[in-house]
């Protein structure tokens, strides 16, 4: 289990909870539940970089206590 | 200002048009090369044409939030609000079916509901294929019908949030609409008549022995019931058992505890009233066992020593304790009692996490696997 923060910086900052093997879809899922927000209308983004639905968060190399920028669209 | 609603633009749903497509969207949609290009100084007339030049239907796609012609071409409409005629020509052409699609979507965001039931279910028996763009930016066949049915059913198509409808029923009712007939009604009829048909000489057959049979479903319906009471006792009798378990499994740990807590209280007699530093100390003392093991050997003279003032202190505490009014020694029982209790809440705390066990009953909810340690 890791545990990642997210911060849109306008005042939402979550942390969740999420296994290595979870897609980037999932874990939008698990800060949809926590910030009330559509899982469709989030952005992950670290630097220029936009995450993938698909992708699992292991092949992103997103470690424990790593920090993801939270952008919607 | 381009991209400004016209002037003479009637509000809908009590707002500007342009609103309907969320921000975030229509910024989007403003900053596109199609917006800047191609929508740029449209009229109703010169909209036709870029409606038939359509390709395809869609939202957004792309990890760079980009929006398809089709949304662009809303958005346009939206903002230029050609005549009610114009929609309704767009719907009711044959030739152009993405025309027919932007019409039916513009249609669905400003109109009434009496408008939408009566112009989008005709197109219910158009069974075309339209193209249909998704998120990731491939394309996904989609039928006309299919279409107008999530139209007329979801809260959101295109990533656009579609304006609440009244319930057909409700419209039914207020006779505002007729009762829809689907297009199957005529075959379904055909089908009917035969069945019924059918119908009437079976029950011509089973007309005899009705009461038995009623009685029997009444029969097996109490069975069912009582069956399920049974099994609902069942369960809330094991559950029972097992709180009690527990319970009990706390009891015998906090006496433990408690037992450890009294002596440490006796070797310090001034600050055991002080419970909080007690306890503090308490789990000091834990921490720090491994390294007081180690010298334990060298203290072992000196704590011989030590101990036998520790039981002179206790004695002494317990003639104390004799003295005590009885109404001093009950609150204190009170208060051992509620501190018992906080103890073994905290030793079902380091049972299960109680925020990993809320984390696994979200994940299971998401149908995701529970997490792993």
């Amino acid at each position: 289990m890791i545990e990642i923060t997210c911060n849109d910086r306008l005042g939402k900052k979550v942390r969740v909870k999420c296994n290595p093997d979870d897609t980037i879809g999932d874990l939008k899922k698990l800060i949809a539940a926590q910030t009330g927000t559509r899982w469709e209308k989030i952005v992950l983004k670290k630097w220029y970089t936009i995450y993938k639905d698909h992708i699992k968060l292991e092949d992103y190399e997103i470690h424990d206590g790593m920090n993801l920028e939270l952008y919607y669209q | 200002m381009a991209n400004r609603t016209i002037k003479e633009a009637i509000s809908v749903k009590g707002t500007n048009p342009q609103y309907l497509v969320e921000k975030i969207i229509r910024t989007r949609i403003y900053d596109s090369k199609y917006w800047k290009e191609e929508c740029f100084a449209l009229t109703a007339e010169l909209m036709v044409d870029k409606a038939m030049e359509l390709r395809y239907i869609g939202g957004i796609f792309g990890g760079n939030v980009k929006p398809t012609p089709f949304l662009s071409l809303t958005l346009k409409m939206l903002q230029i609000q050609p005549e009610k005629d114009i929609v309704v020509e767009f719907i009711k052409n044959e030739d152009f079916k993405y025309v027919r699609a932007l019409g039916a979507f513009y249609m669905r965001l400003v109109g009434t509901s009496v408008e939408i039931f009566k112009y989008l279910e005709p197109l219910y028996n158009d069974y075309r294929k339209i193209r249909f763009q998704n998120k990731e930016g491939n394309f996904e066949l989609l039928y006309m019908d299919d279409f107008i049915d999530s139209l007329l059913r979801e809260e959101r198509f295109c990533d656009v949030i579609l304006p609440r409808l009244q319930k057909r029923q409700v419209l039914e009712e207020a006779n505002e609409i007729e009762p829809r007939v689907s297009a199957l009604e005529e075959d379904l009829e055909d089908e009917d008549s035969e069945s019924e048909e059918e119908e009437g000489e079976r029950k011509g057959d089973s007309l005899s022995p009705p009461p038995t049979s009623s009685r029997s479903k009444q029969d097996s319906e109490r069975e069912r019931e009582r069956a399920r009471r049974n099994r609902d006792k069942e369960r809330e009798r094991e559950r029972s058992r097992d709180r009690q378990r527990e319970r009990q499994r706390d009891r015998s740990r906090s006496r433990e505890r408690n037992r450890s807590r009294e002596r440490n209280r006796s070797r310090e007699r001034n600050r055991s009233r002080d419970r909080d530093r007690s306890r503090e100390r308490d789990r000091s003392r834990d921490r720090n066992r491994s390294r007081r093991q180690r010298s334990r050997s060298i203290e072992q003279g000196n704590r011989d020593h030590r101990r036998d003032q520790d039981r002179d202190r206790r004695d002494r505490k317990d003639r104390e304790r004799e003295r005590e009014p009885e109404r001093e020694r009950s609150k204190r029982g009170d208060r051992e009692k509620s501190n018992k209790k906080k103890d073994s809440k905290k030793s079902s705390i380091a049972e299960v996490d109680p925020e990993i066990a809320e984390a696994n009953a979200l994940r299971a909810k998401l149908g995701l696997a529970p997490l792993r340690p």
